[in-house]
């Protein structure tokens, strides 16, 4: 690559939020950020071996600094109380295709173990395939394929039993919030 | 519709709106500094660069900025015209036996880095073994800005300025000795840019005064035990208590971990002089006890290449001795230095990256450090 620079500035820039997001569930604010920034760093260092797409080994690279933070206090802290602490209403638009309890949705995740709703964040929120998000994950595609499954098929019943709560959440279809 | 599309809808309608928005905001933020620190570090060995020092492997969170400094030692010695020397060298051009003539005062002597760094060592082993609630610290750094877009959330900006800005910053820092309790930084304090030159300075407002530098005080609390490098190991407020006090058991100690740095974490594992450089740089401003630090001095006296430079300011204008090593960075070898002053053994500043011109990418003055009691207090008198 001519432009080593350039190349890091535009990963930079086009990774970063998605990084962040991803970090922002496993560690608060300021230890989110620094394991970004080294993310980055090591990215850098790194750069003729970063892949394209490159933000599956980003996320590989933060989701092993993530895990060496043992520190961190919200250890013990599940995926889905992270959501509920990121908060605000839920980022939803205004064509009510599926009307469904918020809490319905969450309670069936939070039964589910904290890897499969990691692979509903990799693949629906950063768009990773399955291949992808396995990668990042360091786990075999068919693993992978069994937790994603699994994923959704409780979120689906969750669908299909959600009384039509007065809470209500609607949403457009393939919503992307994530660059 | 099948399951997937459905339930993925509603995991997507799930993503917490708040995410968007701290994220915006943290890219904005960070992005200036976090670009400048990785650029300023070398890059991967696959570029078919070998630069001495990697950028520091493990992650050490904002409080140690300074650590993306990256320094390797070259054998050189530099004659500095005029200046009085500490150490016994001859003079140069002379033979060795007409040093031993009280003859005409030499107009130019070879500053010895070893007699500057061993009389540090002896002063800061005559400071007292205190310590209380908190190491404090206030360092003050100043960087060049190579990129637009701090503070803006703009995406890719890749040209560099067309003009040369400069930040400087104060953080505040209270360490927690006990490794349980709450460890602050105070950070973005007294925010000012400046410019190289009034031309610099035109060029920014014809670009229309871009935000350069975000002036934003924040406070970060860590309910978690902040930890020290030396090289890629991570150590705690007790475990830099607990370093050895002499120097051969300190170099005993340093060699020791130097052997055990993991290549994985290194582009190129550094070799011991640039080791205990960088350690120096790192931990003589830091908590360790007063004969460890006498000790680390003399370690460091101990490596080759390293010249002495007297009458050097810091950045905040205090007089000092500059101590120097040079490393191959990629346009060329510059010196990386650090600032002591050998009367009080304390490490005033650190500057790497100078260029030919003795202009730093990175410079940090230590104003202030010592032992707290209390949380967002400076040590009393």
């Amino acid at each position: 690559m001519d432009d080593p620079e350039g190349r890091f500035t535009a990963l930079y820039d086009r990774h970063y939020r998605s990084l962040l997001g991803y970090a922002l569930l496993r560690a608060e604010q300021g230890v989110a950020e620094d394991v970004v920034s080294e993310t980055f760093l090591v990215a850098w260092r790194r750069l003729p071996e970063v892949p394209e797409p490159a933000l599956p080994w980003l996320i590989g690279v933060a989701r092993n600094l993530l895990r060496k933070q043992r520190d961190s206090r919200l250890r013990g802290e599940s995926l889905v109380d992270r959501f509920a602490a990121l908060g605000g209403e839920p980022a939803a638009a205004d064509v009510a295709e599926h009307v469904v309890a918020r809490e319905a949705a969450l309670a069936a995740l939070a039964a589910l173990p904290e890897r499969d709703v990691e692979a509903l964040v990799l693949t629906v929120w950063h768009g990773l395939t399955p291949a992808e998000a396995a990668l990042a994950t360091g786990s075999s595609r068919a693993a992978f394929a069994v937790r994603l499954h699994r994923a959704r098929r409780r979120l689906a019943r969750a669908l299909d039993e959600a009384p039509a709560a007065p809470r209500v959440l609607s949403m457009t279809s393939q919503e992307q919030r994530c660059p | 519709m099948p399951m997937s599309k459905e339930s993925d809808e509603l995991f997507a309608a799930l993503r917490p709106a708040g995410l968007d928005e701290l994220t915006a905001e943290a890219y904005g933020r960070r992005r200036e500094g976090d670009l400048a620190r990785a650029l300023a570090s070398p890059r991967g060995a696959a570029e078919g660069r070998r630069d001495p020092l990697p950028a520091r492997p493990a992650w050490r969170l904002r409080l140690a900025v300074a650590g993306t400094a990256a320094a390797g030692l070259a054998a050189a010695a530099v004659v500095v015209p005029g200046a009085v020397g500490t150490g016994a060298d001859p003079v140069p051009g002379g033979s060795g036996r007409a040093a031993a003539t009280p003859a005409a005062p030499p107009r130019s002597v070879r500053l010895d880095a070893r007699s500057v760094l061993l009389a540090s060592a002896t002063a800061a082993e005559r400071a007292s073994e205190e310590t209380g609630a908190y190491w404090y610290r206030r360092e003050r750094t100043f960087e060049r800005i190579r990129f637009p877009g701090a503070g803006t959330g703009k995406p890719a900006r890749r040209q560099e300025l067309p003009y040369r800005a400069y930040a400087a910053h104060t953080q505040e820092s209270w360490f927690a000795r006990d490794g349980g309790a709450r460890s602050r930084t105070v950070t973005g304090q007294d925010v000012k840019v400046t410019f190289a030159s009034e031309a610099d300075e035109a060029a920014w407002r014809k670009a229309g005064s871009p935000e350069l530098w975000r002036a934003e005080r924040s406070v970060n609390d860590y309910d978690m035990a902040l930890k020290w490098l030396i090289g890629a190991h991570r150590m705690t407020m007790a475990d830099l208590r607990a370093l050895p006090r002499d120097e051969a058991g300190l170099e005993a100690e340093l060699r020791r971990l130097h052997a055990a740095e993991k290549p994985a974490d290194w582009d190129e594992v550094p070799d011991f002089p640039s080791y205990v450089w960088s350690t120096a740089q790192d931990l003589l401003a830091g908590p360790i006890r007063p004969a460890t630090k006498a000790a680390l001095y003399r370690v460091l006296a101990r490596q080759d290449g390293i010249r002495a430079r007297e009458h050097v300011r810091d950045p905040l204008g205090r007089t000092g001795v500059a101590v120097e090593t040079t490393w191959d960075g990629e346009d060329g070898r510059r010196p990386a230095r650090l600032i002591v002053d050998p009367g009080s053994g304390e490490l005033l500043a650190f500057e790497s990256r100078v260029s030919r011109t003795g202009e730093a990418d990175l410079r940090v003055a230590y104003a202030d450090s010592g032992w707290s009691d209390s949380l967002g207090e400076p040590p009393g008198d």
